[in-house]
């Protein structure tokens, strides 16, 4: 799905993690803790318990303040892609797949280990874990062979998932479900997930244009609703959408979750990694 | 209230559909959607914030029946009745005080403002009484075409004949049950169950009731005879002497007060023109003419044999002029009556000659003279005592005399003709012979004397004018018309008359009836609840009707446009 034009773009950047990884096995990613790898990283400022063999002399000789050399030792990262693979996410399938190979050619490419979550209802199919550009091509697989079905619910599903504490936790979903995300989304955040959230919707979720008489009908559990679709019923829908989305992310924000609103259609790849890179998590 | 039109009563069918379409099962546009969630909580945020949201549905079934029913009530076209429906005479007074301050136009709205009010289906009747009494609209449904005929009304210059076309209102109204009689007057009273609407308000008036003309030897002099029907006044008068302002005078008028004011004019003058210079209630006798009054001649030219008693009898009418000639000049004379006496016969024509022949044999007149009482020359001539020695039996003609059978006087259109001499009869030494020469002479002389102050706009003019001679009246705004006419409106007429090959015009005025000038008098409105006549104003409730229909359909549509 990934044409070679997009992968070379890719290979430029890097998914940058706000909270320094603590993964187990070595990696491309730079892990704030000190070990003996000699590559300089970076000067901090000398508190109270620091060793003091690392304080740079040569820095207090200049600025007459008390500095760190800090080192730098190589880390992998562990990040999780959840596809909310759900019936409502057909409308925006492609779209969510392009996201999500494309964040997943970063992780591999970036050196972290990748898994890639399927959620379908209380239901999770797992993909297993990517490592290294090799897997790139059988991560994709697994993608594209996701069919969407089943209902939303993500309080049910990603609560229950095994994670490891520390890590980037990516959730591309629509976020229409009855039980909401909120307890979701906390539950990534109680164990150390650095979470960004893709909400994708479609263009006629965003902006439907339907007149007359209409029964729509939920493409999750065929229960219908029968409207007179009119100025007025149009502009409430259009209340409730901001409205979900005001409290979304105002959820995000006090979590500090990184909140990425994207409308399914050929800009959405770009228009993702625009914010990714604008919110600094893509480098 | 009534339905006109009852059987608009169909349309109510159109709520059996709307409801039945309500019943059936709506058709939806199917639409599949990722998810309703967002539709879900809309409409739950809907209904918790508008308890009424869920009679939404139902307000659109209930405007769109509302709007089915309020046109079915317009296409049954309800109505209450006014003053009633149904039939209605109205009768215009359009005498000459009706032109007074506007009371024409006063009755004429007032009449459109009840044709307004009544149902429709009502028919109305117009009649107008001025001099004569006329009928422009007879029973219409047409309310555009009595009120074409209502406007159309106007006030003449003479009097109102109230009784006669109140007479034929009546007339109709034992023909046609619940016939409603109204009378748009300015001063009448109507009899009991007729309405009358009247103009309620008098006003003070000034007139010019004459201009009498005297030609005098020092000089000419006109009187302009004035009347005051209101409070004490001053009229400045304009007087115009051959179309040219000759002199301008202005009087003081007491209450109620008639004046003469003389006014000196130009010798030869051939009309005068009186006109009062300030605006009153009523314009139109605030002017008249005056024209002088000549003394007339009649010409009767008379050939043959000298007969004194004949002479003497023509020569009593003060305004003949008898022209002896002798035959030749007769023939050539230009007279209005030839007398020629020869033979025995006497014969007295208005054209110079007769169809009535006499036998050539002098017959003796043994027997008793019988008059001929059907002819109305021999009225008042009486024959007894009237001996004849001789005569000659006339043929052709009427027999005015006759003798045994035979004819002694006869007559046709144009002539008389005496069968027997004169001279051998005692006839004109009886009272009878000048009794018979004045009807003859009225009869066949024309009168063409007519008295300035004598005619008023309404009368008729009659002229009995010899059977080969033509007369015409032609008024100020030169119409011209044949006599006998109806002098119309007041003003300076000319009298044209021809005879054989000679034109004589002669001038005379129209005046005004007195009667109607003074328009101080106003009777109230009476009757008001005469006939059938209810209070309360009939409306048609149609219009109503629709623009509600249209401002329901209006709101329904807002309704849907919101959608729910």
């Amino acid at each position: 799905m990934l044409d070679d034009k997009t992968l070379a773009r890719l290979d430029a950047l890097a998914l940058r993690l706000k909270n320094r990884t603590r993964g187990a096995a070595g990696g491309a990613r730079r892990s704030s803790a000190l070990g003996s790898s000699a590559e300089f990283s970076d000067f901090r400022e000398y508190v109270p318990g620091d060793d003091v063999r690392r304080v740079d002399w040569n820095a207090y000789a200049r600025f007459e303040r008390l500095f760190l050399k800090l080192f730098m030792e190589e880390q992998e990262a562990e990040i999780t892609l959840l596809v909310d693979a759900s019936r409502s996410m057909k409308a925006k399938w492609e779209t969510c797949l392009v996201c999500a190979e494309m964040l997943g050619y970063l992780a591999l490419t970036g050196g972290d280990r990748l898994r890639v979550v399927l959620l379908r209802g209380r239901a999770a199919s797992d993909g297993g874990r990517f490592a290294g550009k090799k897997d790139f091509l059988h991560m994709e697989r697994f993608l594209e062979a996701g069919e969407p079905s089943g209902e939303t619910d993500l309080d049910g599903a990603v609560p229950a998932l095994s994670l490891g504490t520390h890590g980037l936790t990516i959730l591309i979903s629509d976020l229409f479900s009855d039980s909401g995300y909120e307890r979701a989304l906390s539950s990534l955040l109680f164990r150390k997930q650095e979470v960004i959230v893709l909400h994708v919707l479609a263009e006629e979720e965003v902006e439907p244009r339907f007149e007359g008489a209409v029964r729509l009908t939920d493409s999750e559990n065929a229960r219908y609703l029968d409207l007179m679709a009119g100025g007025e019923v149009l502009r409430e829908y259009q209340k409730a959408l901001d409205a979900f989305r005001k409290a979304l992310r105002g959820f995000c924000h006090k979590r500090g979750v990184e909140l990425i609103e994207l409308t399914a259609g050929e800009n959405a790849s770009g228009e993702m990694l625009r914010r990714l890179m604008t919110a600094g998590s893509v480098q | 209230m009534e339905f006109i039109q009852i059987g608009g009563a169909w349309a109510f069918l159109g709520l059996a559909a709307i409801l039945a379409l309500y019943m059936l099962k709506r058709r939806f546009e199917e639409h599949e959607v990722p998810s309703t969630y967002l539709w879900r909580r809309m409409l739950a945020d809907q209904n918790a914030n508008r308890p009424f949201q869920k009679l939404r549905k139902n307000l659109l079934m209930v405007l769109q029946l509302a709007v089915v029913a309020l046109l079915a009530l317009a296409l049954m076209h309800p109505a209450t009745k006014g003053l009633t429906g149904g039939d209605y005479v109205l009768i215009f007074d359009t005498s000459l005080s009706m032109r007074a301050d506007g009371r024409m136009e006063q009755a004429k709205e007032r009449a459109l403002r009840m044709v307004d009010e009544m149902a429709a289906g009502s028919s109305v009747t117009v009649i107008t009484a001025g001099n004569e009494v006329e009928t422009p609209l007879s029973r219409s449904e047409d309310s555009v075409r009595v009120k074409q005929t209502i406007s159309s009304v106007r006030a003449g210059y003479a009097g109102a004949a109230l009784d006669r076309a109140v007479s034929l209102a009546q007339a109709m109204a034992r023909e046609i049950d619940g016939l409603n009689i109204v009378v748009f007057s300015d001063d009448y009273e109507a009899p009991e169950g007729i309405r009358t609407v009247n103009a309620e308000r008098g006003a003070e008036n000034c007139a010019i009731l004459s201009v009498k003309l005297a030609r005098r030897a020092e000089a000419n002099e006109a009187v302009v005879v004035v009347a005051n029907y209101g409070e004490a006044c001053d009229v400045t008068l304009e007087i115009e002497a051959d179309g040219a302002l000759w002199d301008v005078h202005t009087v003081s008028l007491e209450k109620e007060q008639t004046l003469g004011v003389p006014f000196t004019l130009p010798d030869d003058v051939q009309t005068v023109h009186a006109r009062i210079r300030q605006s009153d209630a009523l314009a139109e006798d605030n002017e008249a003419w005056g024209v002088p009054q000549d003394a007339r001649s009649h010409v009767v030219a008379y050939a043959g044999d000298k007969n004194v008693f004949l002479e003497t009898a023509i020569g009593l009418r003060e305004d003949v002029e008898l022209v002896k000639t002798d035959f030749e000049g007769l023939a050539s004379a230009k007279a209005e009556m030839y007398v020629s006496v020869q033979n025995g016969l006497t014969v007295l024509s208005r054209t110079g000659v007769t169809s009535i022949t006499a036998g050539e044999e002098k017959l003796a007149a043994n027997g008793s003279l019988v008059v001929s009482e059907r002819e109305t020359l021999m009225d008042g001539v009486s024959v007894d005592g009237v001996a004849v020695r001789s005569y000659r039996p006339l043929t052709g003609g009427r027999t005015l005399l006759s003798l045994n059978g035979d004819a002694l006087i006869s007559a046709d259109d144009d002539s008389v003709v005496f069968g027997f001499d004169l001279h051998n009869t005692n006839f004109p030494l009886r009272l009878g012979f000048p009794v018979l020469m004045r009807n003859l002479l009225s009869e066949m002389l024309e009168e063409t004397t007519l008295a300035t102050d004598g005619l008023k706009a309404g009368d008729t003019l009659r002229f009995s004018a010899a059977s080969e001679s033509r007369a015409e009246a032609v008024d100020s705004d030169g119409v011209r018309m044949t006599l006998p006419c109806v002098l119309k409106k007041p003003g300076l007429y000319t009298l044209s008359q021809t005879a054989k090959d000679d034109v004589r015009e002669t001038r005379f005025v129209v005046g005004l009836n007195a009667a109607e000038l003074d328009v101080r008098e106003a009777a109230p409105s009476a009757n008001a609840g005469a006939g059938n006549a209810q209070r309360a104003a009939g409306r048609d409730y149609v219009r109503l009707l629709v623009c509600l229909a249209l401002a329901v359909s209006m709101v329904e549509w807002w309704v849907s446009r919101r959608g729910y």
